[in-house]
């Protein structure tokens, strides 16, 4: 998988920098893909989801209490927005602090079904990220990604290529 | 393969801008009001050194619920913000004994009247010809005027 983190300008602000994850082979960010596969069955619930998002880019910061936390590894940062009440479309990120969030993909997520692995696609989307995190996290080990002087931004070589680390 | 040093490529998305085209400002505000609302009452409780747990004791709730109030996506009623006001001693709803923007809007009609009073339809205020009660501003008026007939 090809990828690159892109920053989202109309989501980020003064507060918290919005990013997403580029996937060359689709030409588009996986939180685009998110928008367009809800967008026909969920439009009030990403109106809602975009709002909050602008709110935390521009006026809140990324406070953990707007996340469902501890949605991947231990440290990991993979989180949740926090679920609209009534509706269940569930959007997984990584938090970094309160200045940065990468937003991935998500989807659906029943009333009927407690446990993300109930759902394939959730799943699929979960997984995602916990790799994107590690991938990141290994980067940054590795010094080829940082944080700017003020914690808003990353900075570094920001394209990965799983072929690559073979 | 060389790799590149640099920081993010800026992302101008369609689709994003699609949606929030559609969204009334409204919309916008309200979202953005619970959300600043949430991080107060979070800044709040921490402020006074509590934890969550210390304000759902306080106010006989759930942690749960405490945790959705705090999301940012909760509709709160006005009692439960006047309880959790009580509690935590901050304002979160603020009320005043006058109507803002009638007596906004009567101190700028008045202040316009000053210089025109003969040609404006407020110059009975200056001549003493009519009352205005300040909490009632231009209702007031109204009824002055059909009333006392000066």
């Amino acid at each position: 998988m090809r990828y690159r983190l892109v920053k989202i300008n109309k989501l980020s602000g003064y507060e918290a920098s919005l990013y997403s994850i580029y996937l060359e082979d689709e030409q588009r960010t996986l939180f685009e893909r998110f928008l367009e596969e809800n967008k026909n069955s969920f439009k009030s619930e990403l109106t809602n989801i975009l709002l909050r998002l602008n709110t935390i880019g521009h006026h809140t910061g990324a406070r953990k209490q707007f996340f469902k936390s501890d949605e991947g590894k231990p440290g990991d940062g993979v989180c949740a927005l926090f679920d609209i009440p009534k509706s269940n479309l569930r959007l997984y990120c990584i938090r970094y602090g309160s200045l940065i969030v990468i937003l991935g993909g998500g989807g659906f997520k029943p009333k009927t079904i407690r446990a993300l692995q109930e759902d394939k696609k959730l799943e699929d989307e979960n997984s995602l990220m916990r790799k994107i995190s590690l991938d990141i996290r290994k980067r940054m080990d590795d010094k080829e990604i940082s944080f700017t002087d003020d914690y808003m931004d990353f900075e570094g070589d920001l394209i990965f290529n799983d072929e690559d680390d073979e | 393969m060389m790799k590149t040093m640099s920081k993010a490529e800026t992302y101008n998305s369609k689709i994003i801008d699609e949606l929030f085209d559609s969204i009334s400002p409204e919309e916008e505000e309200k979202i953005r009001k619970r959300m600043l609302l949430a991080a107060r009452i979070d800044k709040a409780i921490k402020a006074k050194g509590w934890k969550k747990k210390d304000l759902a004791e306080a106010l006989k709730k759930r942690r749960s619920e405490i945790t959705r109030w705090l999301s940012g996506t909760h509709n709160f009623n006005s009692d439960t913000l006047f309880d959790i006001e009580k509690v935590l001693n901050i304002d979160l709803v603020t009320l005043k004994d006058v109507p803002i923007e009638q007596v906004n809007k009567f101190h700028m009609v008045f202040s316009q009247t000053v210089e025109t009073a003969n040609s404006s339809p407020y110059g009975e205020l200056l001549s003493g010809k009519s009352f205005i009660d300040l909490y009632q501003g231009e209702k007031s008026l109204f009824y002055a005027r059909s009333n006392n007939k000066c």
